[in-house]
Formats: structure tokens, sequence, C-alpha cells
């Protein structure tokens, strides 16, 4: 078997409320291979989301280690951590986020170039994910034009644009109707295979968490 | 700053169903209104210090050199012009004048006047005084006892230009006949005078742009003056007309030190070297004065960037999920400032132009400037290269300084507090 290609050790996540402090994960250790598709389950309050946001290095740990390849990002600098984001991690979140500003082709687009990609580039790959998530049509609209589906699945393509090692996601499903939902869990899976994505996704839901060959659960902070 | 955050500023600057954001539009106003004040007052102060310069150069030329008591020996007159030549190395013409200090007496009225006598030959080679003409001709030639025109200088009745200020006083049309009176030294007796008058036609009135001169000076041949004066042959100095003006500056002293004490040496900024200094340190007190203004709106600016700081939190937070650094985020808020600042620069400039020449055309239907006060009736303005570049300079400045609080605190957003919500 290959090395994890990423690692938790004894990560501690608390936060300070003034008099109190807030113990969110305690010394968690976590483990997922190259390819690896990994359900996290738990009550709201867990720590799931914490958990993803630390592995996704959106946030540091209190204590413990975050190993990428063996290397602890938790001390990495944030310039390298953005980088580390950008090329190696992809995020899917329970709502779309995307900038309402900007088309769904340009909302793709972006990621490739924070990289420093030409527009052009940019603009190729970005194409290239929106159709095969189905969306190419809906390119020049801008999100508040889009439906609920549709927005999820440009959320999709914009993580999967920089064809990232990773794809974590919180709750992808959790604000779509069973159609969409199902539409959802089975583009995950293609691209899973498609492109060997590791795919760490935190759900409450049952259906989708029993399609993962490896389902964890998180309660009061550590692996139940 | 790079092409991307240039783009992504635009498109977050703008609402799409609106053309710009109204917060913006109300801070890119507030730049726009310090630069524009920044601007006119500038223009006023370099366009007064402008026309007060041009207007002494026209009538003094760059350059005043007189002897104290005269020249009366035509030798001696022609060594010391050409010693002072050899000294000046932009020396482009001279002029000679005598000064007569007498009064005016006419319609029962009377005022204390200084009558130049000019050559009119080489006269218009150093000053300007025909440009100056606002009625009837710059024209020397006076007029015989008959009345009729005499075409020589020292005629029975001379030729007078008067400034507009006595015209305007004695109510003097073109043509008129006045009256002036001197006081001429009575013979082997250096502190006894007699009264002596003299008759002057009026050919011209000279708006010399100085109250204080157009209320005292008349000008006539140098020929008609010496004789007036009975002073024949005797001139009081010479006036000179340099390559640049700045020229007579540096000349000036080293002339002092040439000629002796004998000679008194003025340069055009003499008159009023007190003026420009008072002027040089009111630019800079109204430049900061206005400039507070600019801040004021900078703070604006500060304040529209905290407001999107805190209604962008989920996007910044999606944005460095995307794999955007702090750094990236402090340059995308730093110019969101800047390109505010730039928006303000240009609008403030273009209505600083449009202030600017409402400004004129106020002054020249209602005569805003008091002259009195400022020594000069009228004012141009002037917007200067140097003047504009210090006000963008400086407002991109304060616009970049407003940014940093800000966008440091874009930069330094939790993004995981920002992706809970939508």
């Amino acid at each position: 078997m290959s090395d994890p290609i990423l690692r938790l050790e004894k990560v501690s996540k608390s936060y300070d409320r003034g008099n109190s402090t807030l113990q969110v994960l305690k010394t968690v250790d976590f483990e997922v291979y190259p390819g690896e598709a990994v359900c996290i389950l738990g009550a709201s309050g867990a720590g799931k989301s914490t958990l993803l946001h630390i592995l996704g290095t959106l946030d540091r740990p209190t204590e413990g280690r975050v190993l990428f390849n063996e290397t602890d990002m938790a001390k990495e600098s944030d310039e390298r951590l953005a980088r580390f984001r950008n090329k190696e991690v992809g995020f899917v979140f329970q709502f779309h986020h995307l900038l309402s500003e900007f088309s769904a082709l340009e909302n793709v687009m972006l990621p490739v170039r924070f990289a420093g990609q030409s527009e052009a580039q940019a603009r190729e790959q970005a194409l290239e994910l929106l159709q095969l998530l189905g969306v190419a049509d809906r390119k020049d609209h801008f999100p508040s034009e889009l439906s609920g589906g549709e927005q999820q699945r440009v959320a999709v393509a914009r993580a999967l644009v920089q064809r990232p090692k990773i794809l974590l996601a919180d709750e992808p499903t959790g604000n779509l109707d069973t159609k969409n939902s199902e539409q959802i869990q089975e583009l995950f899976f293609q691209f899973r295979l498609k492109f060997g994505i590791t795919l760490i996704v935190v759900t409450h839901d049952v259906n989708f968490a029993s399609r993962f060959p490896r389902r964890m659960v998180l309660k009061d902070g550590h692996w139940n | 700053m790079n092409r991307l955050q240039v783009w992504m500023v635009w498109r977050y600057l703008r609402e799409r169903r609106r053309f710009l954001n109204p917060n913006i539009v109300l801070a890119v106003l507030g730049i726009a209104l310090g630069v524009a004040a920044l601007m006119i007052s500038m223009a006023v102060v370099s366009g007064y210090e402008t026309t007060l310069k041009t207007t002494l150069i026209n009538m003094e030329g760059h350059l005043m050199i007189v002897r104290r008591g005269g020249f009366d020996d035509p030798n001696d007159e022609r060594a010391t012009l050409e010693k002072i030549k050899s000294v000046l190395p932009t020396f482009k013409a001279a002029t000679p004048f005598l000064m007569v200090e007498g009064l005016m007496v006419h319609k029962r009225k009377l005022s204390g006047i200084m009558l130049e006598g000019v050559d009119p030959r080489s006269m218009s080679k150093v000053v300007m005084l025909e440009r100056r003409i606002v009625r009837g001709r710059f024209d020397l030639y006076g007029e015989n006892a008959q009345g009729e025109s005499c075409r020589e200088q020292g005629c029975a009745i001379p030729a007078a230009i008067v400034g507009k200020g006595i015209a305007r006083k004695f109510q003097l049309k073109i043509g008129e006949v006045f009256r002036l009176v001197i006081p001429v030294s009575r013979e082997n007796s250096i502190d006894s005078f007699r009264p002596k008058a003299q008759k002057f036609v009026v050919k011209g009135v000279l708006d010399l742009g100085r109250s204080d001169f157009d209320e005292r000076y008349i000008v006539t041949d140098l020929k008609s003056a010496q004789s007036f004066g009975e002073m024949p042959g005797k001139i009081s100095g010479w006036r000179f007309r340099l390559g640049r003006a700045k020229d007579a500056l540096a000349a000036k002293t080293h002339l002092e030190d040439d000629l002796g004490p004998n000679y008194w040496v003025r340069s055009w900024r003499d008159p009023n070297r007190n003026l420009f200094e008072a002027v040089r340190y009111e630019k800079a007190v109204i430049f900061i004065i206005v400039l507070l203004m600019e801040i004021a709106a900078a703070f604006n600016v500060a304040s529209t960037l905290y407001l999107i700081v805190v209604r962008r939190y989920s996007q910044i937070s999606i944005l460095r999920a995307m794999g955007v650094s702090e750094k990236f985020v402090r340059r995308l808020f730093s110019t969101q400032g800047l390109g505010i600042g730039a928006a303000g620069s240009l609008l403030g400039v273009l209505l600083g132009w449009i202030g600017c020449q409402i400004f004129l055309k106020l002054e020249s239907v209602y005569g805003l400037f008091p002259g009195k006060v400022y020594k000069l009736d009228h004012v141009n303005l002037e917007i200067r290269k140097s003047d504009m570049l210090v006000i963008l300079a400086v407002t991109v400045i304060i616009c970049y300084l407003a940014t940093l609080a800000p966008a440091r605190r874009g930069a330094k957003l939790n993004p995981v507090e920002g992706l809970r919500y939508e």
C-alpha cells in the first residue's frame, strides 16, 4: 500500500470564548490514501467541518500535525498554504459560494488564473469542466441566474478545474433537492474514477454516505 | 498589483444592474472634490504669481539700473552701459528713461504722479507698454502750440499716456489737455524750488494691471521729460531686457558689486519681493488646508473599503479556499482603494478644469479679484504641470494609505468564519 496522501497526527483544535475554551477536536488521528473515498459523519457540532478545514489548511490546529506527503502543513507560511490549496485541494461547500460579480465561466477560471496561468489556458480548462458537468450552456450566466443544482455544478467545476489530488466537500448536497443531490453524488464518484481524486466528504445524507467504502463518525471532537 | 487584480477590482467596483456601486461613487466624488479644490486653489495662486511677474516685466523690464543723481555726461553714460552689458550674459536690449515726480492738477482735483520719459525707439524692445493700452494709442508724439500734430520729440504740448486709475480719477478723454506741476531747483540753490507747469495731451490710457501703478504713472517721450524737468540730455538710468527672467535675479547681485554704491540695481522681483515671498508661503498654507479636505475624503474611502470587506467576508473566504494568499487579498483591497483614488483624481482634474473656467468667466464679468488688496486688477489662472503632479501624487499616496487598514483587515479575516454562512 502507498503512503497516505494526507495525515493528521494528534490534532486538537480549541477556540477561546472569553473565560472558557471550546475544545472542538480532541487529539484526532486520521489518514487518507491517494484515490480513497472517505465519508465523515457526525452530529452537528461534532467537529466535522473544523476537521475538513484543517485538512484543507484553511484553519490551523491548536496542537498536532497535518501532513501532506509527509510535510507538516501546520508549520508552512500563508503563501505556501495558499499555493497548496490552489494546486492540490478542491473545496465544495453546502452553499455554493460562487462569486456573484463573475459569470459561471469566470468563477471556474479563477483558480487557474490564481495559479498564474494565462486567460486562454484558464478558459480552456474551465470550459472543459463545465462541459463535463453539463453546464457549459450556462457559462455566461451569473450565479443569481442559475438554479441551485446548476450553481452547485459550477462550484464542483471550480473545485476540480486545477485537477487537485484531494477534493474536500462539506455537505455538498445539503442544500439540494433529491434529484440534484443524486446527480451531484454521481458526479463525485465519476470524477474520483476519472481523475483519481482522493475524496473526503462530510455529510448528513445517509444514502450518500452509504456509497462510500470508508465511513468515519466524529463525536464530541474525536472518532467514535 | 497585476492585471488579474485590476480586472477583479473592476468587477467588484461596478454593480451589474447599476453602472457603479453608490458607495464607491460617493467615495470617488469625495476625492474628486478634494482634487478639484486643490487644483483651483493652486491655479489661482500660481496664476496670481505669474500675472504679477508678467505685469512687472512688461512695465519695468527684467532689470532697472539707476544712478543716483542721474547721468549728465553722454560719454560716462555710454561707458557705463557698455560695462553693464559685458556683465549681463543674456543681454538683449536696453532703453534709457528719466523719472520726474510731480503733481497733476486738473478739474479741481490734485494727485501725486510719476512722469517717466522714455525713448520711443528702444523702449519697445525692453518693455511692453503698448500691449497694455486700453484706450487710444501708444503714441508719444504730442502737439505744437497751435494744437497741430507734432511728429517729433519735445513738442510744445507733449503726448501723455496715462494709467487708467488717473484717467478714471480725472475723467480724462483721449485728446484732452491737462497740466502737470513739478518743483524745479532755483539756480545756485539746492534746497529752494520753484513750481513749473506743463501741458500734456492724452494720447492713450494704460492698464498696467496694478492699481498702485495705474493711479500714478504717466509716460511721455524722453526729450519732453528732460525739457520739462530742465534736465537736458539727462537720464535716470536704463531698463534692460534679458534672455530669461531669472537671469535678472542672478545678475542683480553681480552688478551691485561691480557698479558700487552710486548705483541702484532693481530686478523685476524687487518691488514686490515680500509679496512674492508671501505668495509662496500662502500657496503652501492653502495646499495644506485644502489637503485636509482630501484627507477627510480618504477616510470616506477607508470606511467604504471596510464596508466592502464586511460585505464580502464570505467571498474573501472562498478566494482563500481557492488558493489566494493574505498578500493577494491585501493587494486586492489596496488596488480597489487606488482605483477609487485614480477615478477620483481624473474626475477631480475635470471638475477642477471646469471650476477654473467658471472662475475666469465670473472674474471677467463680476471682477471677483480685489485689485486694491492684491495690487493686480485681474488674475489669470495657471494650471502648472508641477502643481498637478504634486496634487496627483499626494492624492494617490493618501488613497493608498487609506486602504492599508481595511486591506489588512480583509487579509486577516478568518476564512473559516466566512464560509460558515452564505
